[in-house]
């Protein structure tokens, strides 16, 4: 056992001290360094960066205000309307103007709140002069192309239909009513651009959000009620209607505790995704004969097996759900949702690509430099058995990938608790395990992700000191090595496009284990493909055990010629 | 006198060319045993069947009583090699890489890595990397890692490849040390003749991958003794010649200017420088022309088609 030590420490002075590793290590541990100053400032450029809430691209340059009413001008002119036609398109086109023109004059841009409840605002006030221009007594037909030789269909008509209905429909209302629904629409323009341009985030809550919410809550248990619904549209209505009890829960929640609409507030982050999953959670698959029609059979194998992954999706999003609860219930944040040092350790696994590297790099060479350089005539003249040399590289290359990975963490978790505070280390991770929400300790949780990513390094490292064995040849084996794993996204997204599913049973998609932590399998290629994260860490484990072993088997038996 | 290495009907097949046919012979303890043959014959394969490098196919290898084969850990616990040329690991300093092997060994302690440090002479260039060393200093730490844990074996494969003549006499120092004064059983390989002859207790010659003959260095010499050849220069050479004709009639002579080369025993060489000089004849010149290992081993592969360098 002392020999075997021995050995181990003998593989690891020759690899530490070329320089090639030497610069390699520096490289790691400089970026792992970096790492959380370079996100700071990304973020920052990023926030600085102004994205406003409509905006028109010129030859990759932002339109001002002046040139998108030149622009829009040019279209009206070249629209082959009428000049009556022209003349309502023209008060339209006013209001799309302006509201451009406001979203610059205020800064309103993303991510903000204003910039969502900008298209509110312009599309009601469209909607209001439509239904003005049908008081006014202007025709169906010339208001509809009017509308549509703008492009502002979907702007004007919420329910979405895309073709005259809902003018024909408002033009059927009697005239009071239609007069009222115009009142309702202007005191809301009025509203909302008094939020917008005060900037009044809870007012805008509690005098508009809240309301509103309550409003269309009322409205669709009403529709409900009706008898004889179809079941389609029951269920439309009933994932409308969880869709917006959400919403008043989240608008109350905010209200309440004063969450902000601030990227940089947890609980903010927390109440978006609770929004986001919710509509996941409460999607149900398309018939088949949708699935055929609308073009889903490209991306996946069978009807079932969409149903499976859109049933597996709805699972996950059940699950993030009873996490963001819990999170706002306890006021613990939940490591994605909260921009401190624990989400940057998370993302900062994607080191074990650069430690990968190095280890490829190390074992492709650890046997074939000895047969080219000839030392291996001397290494192995000693009284140790030829299983102890070559085992004694391959823990030599994992041990020393180990230390790396642990180096790079380390580095990056004292980097990061200067930037963002050493604190956040010390809140637990929300994890759901057996079916119900688990308080894991960062450092556990941290170690646990760590080894788990680690796979893909034991996996490049046996694979490379296998190919280096068997070939005697540094650049095969490297070369090799870096194919089998890291062109994994390439060879996987090339698998996708053509349609093989099989390839979620090769070691492709498994390039980086620590992806399938961070985002899980979904985040990573989406719900297309039947990946099992179990099933790949098993795979490459297997795979570096059979490594091991042929290696050794190969390497006892064969004669040292050269 | 002890066997330290033992071989028996040792044979290798590379594919079907046979590359070491039933090869036997045995160094014994304070010996130094040359392995003599052209290149090609077979040497290195049988050093490297010794050392555990390459498999035997048939046969036995003892080293101090233990299998190589099946016993290879005790086998090689005592028995030290340089393999063709000692190549270190160059970007590693000279006691880096005394180190590594004798961290191999375990029982090597610091008393013993320094006696051998100052035993081959490297003194303070032992922190230099080796690949700033010249050959000679790279065939010293060669020398010190084959001897570092004490081996009573030594395998040596070419050792004198590449080195100057200082060199060659610093490593047959060394090797005459080790082997008078330690006990230390020695095998040379070599095609080297001339270098054989001053180093072996004993030769093994090998051709075709088969030993051919196994002769004690005294046994040559023995013959020296007897008939050799002798060269001689002198001022007359007409008359020295009619001399000699008369004196050894069977002397095979031939002429070249003011030389003659012929064969004779000692006695009949000293009479005829004798009646030389009481003639009035100058003798310039009186030496034996060796009938040496490299005749001996001309001789014994004559007809050998590979030719020797």
């Amino acid at each position: 056992m002392m020999k075997f030590i021995h050995l181990v420490q003998n593989e690891l002075t020759k690899q530490l001290k070329k320089v090639s590793v030497i610069v390699m290590i520096i490289i790691l541990l400089v970026l792992s360094a970096a790492y959380p100053i370079l996100k700071l400032i990304v973020q920052n450029i990023s926030e600085n960066q102004f994205y406003p809430a409509f905006s028109y691209y010129q030859n990759g340059e932002l339109a001002d205000g002046e040139t998108y009413r030149e622009i829009q001008e040019e279209m009206l002119k070249n629209s082959g309307l009428t000049d009556k036609e022209q003349a309502l398109a023209q008060q339209l086109m006013d209001l799309d103007v302006d509201y451009y023109q406001m979203c610059q004059d205020y800064k309103i841009g993303y991510p903000d709140w204003r910039s969502e409840e900008m298209s509110t605002l312009r599309d009601t006030h469209m909607l209001a002069a439509v239904q003005k221009m049908l008081l006014d007594g202007e025709s169906v037909e010339e208001i509809y192309r009017a509308v549509e030789g703008m492009n502002y269909t979907y702007s004007v008509d919420q329910s979405g239909t895309g073709d005259d209905t809902f003018l024909q429909e408002m033009a059927a209302l009697p005239k009071e009513d239609l007069q009222k629904q115009y009142d309702e629409n202007i005191q809301k323009v009025n509203e909302y651009y008094q939020a917008i341009v005060q900037n009044d985030y809870v007012g805008h809550l509690k005098k508009d959000l809240l309301p509103a919410a309550n409003e269309n809550i009322t409205m669709l248990e009403e529709q409900l009620k009706q008898p004889g619904l179809e079941d389609t549209v029951k269920e439309q209505l009933n994932y409308q209607l969880t869709l917006i009890k959400t919403e008043r829960e989240i608008i109350q929640y905010r209200i309440d505790h004063e969450v902000m609409y601030d990227p940089d507030d947890w609980r903010h982050n927390t109440l978006l995704s609770l929004y986001a999953q919710t509509a996941n959670a409460n999607e149900s698959p398309v018939t088949q004969e949708e699935f055929w029609d609308q073009g889903y059979n490209y991306r996946y194998s069978s009807y079932e097996q969409y149903v499976e992954s859109v049933e597996k999706s709805r699972k996950e999003a059940e699950d993030q759900i009873a996490l963001c609860e819990y999170s706002l219930e306890k006021g613990t944040p939940m490591m994605e949702n909260n921009d401190g040092t624990r989400n940057l350790l998370a993302g900062g696994l994607v080191f074990t690509l650069l430690v990968m590297v190095i280890c490829i790099m190390v074992g492709g060479g650890i046997m074939s430099s000895e047969y080219s350089k000839g030392t291996v005539r001397l290494l192995m003249l000693r009284p140790v058995s030829r299983w102890k040399i070559i085992m004694s590289k391959f823990v030599c290359t994992l041990l020393f990938g180990l230390c790396c990975m642990a180096a790079s963490g380390l580095v990056q978790a004292i980097a990061g608790g200067i930037i963002y505070g050493f604190s956040d280390l010390l809140t637990p991770v929300l994890m759901m395990m057996g079916g119900a929400v688990t308080e894991v300790p960062f450092i556990l949780w941290y170690v646990a992700a760590g080894l788990f990513a680690g796979i893909n390094v034991l996996f490049a490292s046996c694979l490379a000191i296998a190919l280096s064995t068997l070939f005697k040849n540094t650049a095969l084996a490297v070369g090799l090595t870096i194919f089998a794993t890291l062109s994994g996204s390439i060879v996987t997204a090339m698998a996708m496009d053509l349609g093989w599913s099989w390839i979620a049973y090769t070691i492709f998609p498994f390039y980086y284990m620590g992806g399938f932590v961070v985002s899980g399998a979904s985040g990573m290629f989406g719900t297309a493909l039947p990946i099992s994260p179990i099933y790949g860490a098993i795979l490459l484990s297997a795979l570096s055990v059979i490594c091991v072993i042929v290696t050794t088997i190969v390497f006892q038996k064969r004669d040292v010629k050269n | 006198m002890a066997a330290v290495l033992e071989i028996k009907n040792v044979c290798k097949h590379f594919g079907k060319k046979t590359v070491v046919d039933h090869v036997s012979f045995s160094v014994n303890e304070g010996e130094i045993f040359g392995f003599l043959g052209p290149n090609g014959a077979g040497k290195t394969t049988v050093i490297k069947m010794i050392t555990g490098l390459i498999r035997i196919d048939e046969g036995e290898i003892f080293v101090n009583g233990y299998n190589v084969a099946k016993n290879f850990e005790k086998a090689m616990a005592r028995v030290g090699g340089i393999i063709e040329n000692p190549e270190m690991y160059g970007y590693l300093t000279g006691r880096t890489n005394l180190k590594i092997y004798s961290r191999m060994h375990g029982n090597v302690d610091d008393a013993r890595f320094q006696e051998t440090i100052e035993m081959v002479k490297l003194g303070n260039r032992i922190d230099d990397k080796v690949k700033r060393y010249s050959l000679g200093m790279r065939q010293r730490l060669g020398v010190a890692q084959a001897i570092l844990h004490r081996p009573n074996l030594l395998v040596l494969d070419e050792p004198t490849n590449g080195l100057d003549p200082v060199g060659i006499k610093e490593l047959r120092d060394t090797l005459h040390t080790l082997s008078r004064e330690q006990g230390v059983a020695v095998l040379v390989s070599s095609h080297l003749l001339s270098e054989m002859e001053l180093m072996c207790d004993r030769f093994g010659i090998i051709d075709n991958g088969k030993i051919i003959d196994i002769k004690t260095m005294d046994s040559i010499q023995l013959n020296e003794q007897n008939l050799a050849r002798y060269h001689l220069e002198v001022s007359d050479i007409e008359r020295a010649s009619k001399i000699a004709a008369e004196l050894i009639p069977d002397s095979a002579p031939s002429i070249d200017g003011n030389c003659i080369d012929l064969s004779a025993t000692r006695e009949e060489v000293a009479n005829l420088n004798k009646a030389w000089i009481e003639n009035g004849l100058l003798v310039y010149e009186l030496s034996p022309v060796h009938k040496s290992l490299e005749d001996e081993f001309m001789d014994i592969t004559h007809g050998s088609k590979t030719q020797l360098r």
